[in-house]
């Protein structure tokens, strides 16, 4: 299963506003969780939210706009949450908190290019699998992190291993769950 | 930070994930949905109104659990 045309569609406006908020402040937005877990597997699942890491909220909400997204009733929850009227049946939503709490190196971010200028940024896929992993030390007998973390080393390409071992011990996850051990910390 | 196209990068997982399937390697897409049970009331709310969105819209919601 690949991802869906309309779920590729829907990358067009947020890479915009990912352009144009980088354009703004000159730092990036990160998309992070389910979202960019679903892009690095290109469709081993995938739902309907967006989490987005991005420091500045009145800037990324100025992107957000200049996108054509609407608000989507934030002011019930604090943070940003968007929809854009093309595709309503995502909804977008900025995330509180720095990028991984300032664990993780942003330069191994990987910036994907959707249409002209306009690119999405996603964390690097180290990241992403010690965020399952350690999601998945926490979820009680959800499987769904554990089995995303699987599913992300099986399809990762040219993994650090040494870096991956690391960010998977910062996240509180169990590196065994990949068969790593000890020995990867200096690969 | 490395700079891909979209479609490139999809192209490539997608063939290791063609290379890997008859192994078994990659965990079958149910598996890896979000169970749901520890989102926030506010991502719930969210995803819910996406959904009624959807609907009303005359589009396929999109398969979460909330």
């Amino acid at each position: 299963m690949s991802l869906p045309p309309e779920y590729l569609a829907a990358l067009g406006p947020l890479a915009d506003a990912f352009s144009a908020y980088e354009k703004a402040i000159g730092r990036e937005a990160v998309l992070v969780g389910g979202a960019a877990a679903a892009i690095h597997t290109d469709g081993a699942f995938m739902s309907a939210d967006f989490d987005v890491v991005a420091g500045d909220d009145t800037a990324f909400d100025l992107a957000m706009a200049a996108a054509g997204f609407v608000d989507d009733e934030k002011a019930l929850h604090g943070q940003g949450g968007w929809y854009h009227p093309a595709h309503p049946q995502f909804a977008v939503e900025q995330v509180s908190g720095g990028y991984f709490d300032g664990r993780a190196d942003k330069a191994r971010c990987l910036k994907l290019t959707v249409r002209d200028d306009a690119a999405i940024v996603l964390p690097a896929i180290e990241d992403m699998i010690a965020d399952r992993l350690g999601q998945h030390e926490v979820a009680g007998g959800d499987m769904s992190m554990l089995e995303q973390a699987r599913a992300l080393y099986a399809l990762a390409e040219g993994l650090d291993l040494a870096y991956l071992y690391r960010r998977i011990v910062e996240e509180s996850g169990n590196p065994a769950h990949l068969g790593l051990s000890k020995g990867h910390e200096d690969a | 930070m490395k700079t891909l196209e979209l479609d490139g990068y999809l192209a490539g997982v997608n063939a290791r994930k063609a290379k890997l399937a008859p192994n078994g390697a990659v965990p079958a897409v149910e598996s890896c949905r979000n169970g749901g049970a520890r989102r926030t009331a506010e991502k719930r709310s969210a995803l819910k109104r996406a959904d009624a969105r959807a609907k009303v819209a005359g589009m396929q919601p999109v398969l979460s659990n909330y």
